[in-house]
């Protein structure tokens, strides 16, 4: 049972991160299975632990994300004494990401500000009980902006000081009362480039059509209905801008479920895990997915014939909180306004491809870089935004409504 | 029963002689003191977590309601994924049982030294991490994996065969994890059959086939009976296997309760979800013990 514990805690690790592959790894080569053809799988991990310096296609994996940041400065944290003697507890996503946030924030908040360090895992469950226990360790954490929201809806995060954390250059719909996001990610379709005879899918309907690109396809029921029913619109006709007003309605539900219909017998796989759309889709499992953008981006780079059509893609974010009740809330708040600098945020979207809330951020990247970045103004522009106004309200029924759908 | 009828005799005993009764009690003490740090263990880290799950479960944004519980009843999807889980679990049982009853009884007929070490060929695989086995049955079963390879490039089949995302890698990876549950028990209670007895019964006329059904069959049944009960109830809590190697049909109900307080945050009804399934599992329990008699299961009363 303790074997099936800990098991669980890797499983809810691996889903929150989207990029951790690197302990599921080590466990494989402990249990000596490395040998086992699982090409995608390391290969991927490989390349989620190699920065892309400008974005070139990188071929040999360096172990440069784990090593020391560059050293670049940060305007207007330049008092190496200013937090002496304090300690910042982060609680993050764990793997590739954190230990690119180590080398991009972590590592440089250090060394502008003095603070002291300690890394933990992010976890709901937990932060709620420090919480409720009136014991709070962490002093900011990572969470998913939605799962940030429902946090501070049920009272259990800090507000934000904006006296301190500037948000004059910060996109829209990323500075909130209760979070702050810092990093960009999507939901997109990812296809095969050698399936189609050089056709690509434009876009959620040619997912649905199944006769001009044939073959089984991968859909995502980690999320539940949070991205497949506003896909499943788009693919029924309804433009992108008109996604949630349609979805607010309870014909919009209605449609978008009979058009989830018109796919599901074609599906061949309800992904459950981050990793899995990237390997079925490199293993030639399946010829179309929804995935998470930086694991196709992973093993695009690898080599594999696999591209991200971004038009229609769904865009999320990661928020920073502080949970009520932490000790060292100035400090919190002056950590969050340095991880939403320019500087730092573009230093973290060479590690990996998560991109800048701060739109000052995108002048320090190269071009190749930012096609790759769900944020940049040529990606952003043909994705929708994830409404998660709209989801507070809804996701408690609908998931219900799609786990009924999906198991019937 | 030889058991229940002596401890009159002693009680009897001790009632007539004061200082016998004395130091009967003082031994009960003693005998109490060194079971209470476990009982303690228990009633903080099993009982008191089982009552705040009840509690839990029946609070609705600080009111006591059973809306909770009204919402599993009535809305399809739950009593669905309950019934796919106790289905799986069942399934994997019966697999268990099939393959593992053969492999425990070739085992105990070995010499004691080639036993323990086949034994631990049934254990190298416990030891290695549920989502390592998961992944490498991945790597085996999926469309393009290894044995539809070679099942292809032998000719066997034309299209490859689907045994990955629906139920037989479920069942696949399942039964994987969860054999040794059921061939250890069964081993352990067969080792311990007397081989005489079946000896015995053949002099007396009965086939092999016949001393097997008759004598050796039933004296096993505690060990299956046991390995059952184990490998039933660890299945219904499963949650990898179902979840990367299933496919939608194969939705277990721990993954419902992990999505519930994941991404829902909505622990008290993942709290009833937990009691329902508690519940269902205890009273399964009961019903099992009419049958079989636990007490014979954890080898209370042998004789």
């Amino acid at each position: 049972m303790a074997d099936e514990r800990m098991e669980l805690v890797l499983r809810r690790l691996e889903l929150a991160n989207r990029i951790r592959r690197r302990q599921f790894l080590r466990l494989m080569a402990a249990a000596g299975l490395g040998a086992v053809s699982l090409n995608a799988l390391v290969a991927c991990q490989q390349e989620e632990e190699t920065p892309a310096p400008g974005g070139g296609a990188a071929t040999t994996p360096s172990p440069a994300a784990a090593g020391p940041g560059p050293e670049f400065t940060v305007a207007g944290y330049d008092d190496p004494n200013k937090w002496k003697g304090k300690t910042l507890v982060f609680a993050g996503f764990g793997g590739a990401m954190q230990d690119a946030q180590r080398a991009a924030v972590l590592e440089p908040f250090k060394r502008l500000t003095g603070a002291e360090i300690v890394e933990d895992s992010t976890d709901l469950g937990k932060l709620r009980a420090q919480v409720d226990a009136g014991n709070v360790e962490w002093t900011v954490a990572q969470q998913g902006t939605f799962e940030a929201r429902l946090l501070g809806r049920q009272g259990y995060l800090e507000p934000i000081d904006y006296s301190i954390v500037d948000k004059a250059d910060l996109l829209e719909n990323v500075a909130r009362e209760f979070d702050v996001a810092v990093i960009f990610w999507s939901t997109i379709l990812a296809y095969r480039t050698d399936e189609f005879g050089g056709k690509a899918p434009q876009g959620w309907k040619d997912y649905w059509d199944v006769e001009g690109f044939p073959g089984p396809r991968a859909a995502d029921k980690v999320d539940g209905p949070i991205g497949n029913l506003e896909f499943a619109l788009m693919a029924d006709g309804v433009p992108k801008s008109e996604v949630y007003q349609v979805l607010r309605t309870p014909e919009g539900v209605d449609r978008a479920f009979a058009s989830l219909d018109k796919i599901k017998p074609h599906v061949t796989v309800w992904w459950e895990a981050g990793a899995q759309p990237a390997q079925l889709l490199a293993d030639g499992e399946v010829v179309m997915t929804s995935a998470w953008n930086g694991r196709i981006d992973a093993i695009q780079r690898q080599g594999a014939p696999v591209a991200i059509q971004w038009n229609e893609g769904l865009l999320r974010t990661d928020s920073f909180l502080v949970p009520k009740g932490a000790k060292e809330k100035e400090l919190a708040m002056d950590f969050i306004n340095f991880a939403t600098r320019p500087e730092v945020q573009a230093e973290l979207a060479k590690l990996i491809p998560y991109s800048p809330t701060n739109g000052k951020g995108f002048d320090l990247l190269s071009d190749d870089l930012k096609q790759r970045l769900p944020s940049a103004p040529a990606q952003k522009d043909v994705q929708i935004e994830a409404d998660n106004e709209f989801w507070l309200d809804a996701l408690e029924e609908l998931q219900e409504r799609f786990d009924n759908w999906l198991t019937a | 029963m030889a058991v229940t009828a002596r401890r009159p005799a002693v009680g009897a005993q001790i009632a007539v002689d004061p200082r016998m009764r004395k130091l009967y009690l003082r031994r009960q003490a003693a005998l109490f003191g060194l079971l209470l740090p476990a009982l303690l263990l228990l009633l903080v880290l099993f009982v008191y977590p089982i009552l705040r799950l009840l509690v839990t479960s029946v609070y609705d944004q600080g009111i006591i309601s059973l809306e909770h519980y009204r919402r599993i009843v009535e809305v399809d999807v739950y009593l669905r994924v309950m019934r796919t889980t106790f289905t799986i679990a069942l399934q994997v049982t019966a697999i268990c049982l099939v393959l593992g009853y053969p492999l425990a009884y070739f085992l105990s007929t070995l010499r004691a030294r080639t036993a323990r070490l086949l034994l631990i060929l049934v254990l190298i695989p416990f030891w290695t991490s549920i989502l390592v086995r998961t992944y490498a049955w991945m790597v085996l079963l999926q469309r393009q994996g290894v044995v539809n390879r070679w099942l292809l490039e032998l000719g066997l089949i034309d299209e490859p065969l689907r045994m990955m995302y629906n139920r037989i890698g479920v069942l696949v990876g399942m039964v994987h994890v969860l054999l040794p549950f059921m061939v250890l028990p069964a081993f352990a209670v067969m080792r311990g059959i007397d081989r005489d007895l079946i000896r015995a019964a053949q002099n007396l006329g009965a086939t092999p086939l016949q001393a097997f059904l008759r004598i050796f069959f039933p004296l096993s049944l505690p060990g299956v009976a046991a390995g059952s009960l184990l490998v039933f109830i660890l299945a219904l809590g499963f949650f990898i296997t179902p979840a990367l190697m299933g496919g939608r049909t194969e939705i277990m109900i721990a993954q419902l309760m992990e999505d519930q307080i994941r991404t829902q945050l909505n622990f008290p009804f993942a709290a009833a979800l937990g009691t329902v399934l508690l519940a269902v599992t205890l009273v399964i329990f009961v019903i099992y013990n009419r049958l079989l008699g636990l007490d014979k299961i954890f080898g209370g009363d042998v004789s």
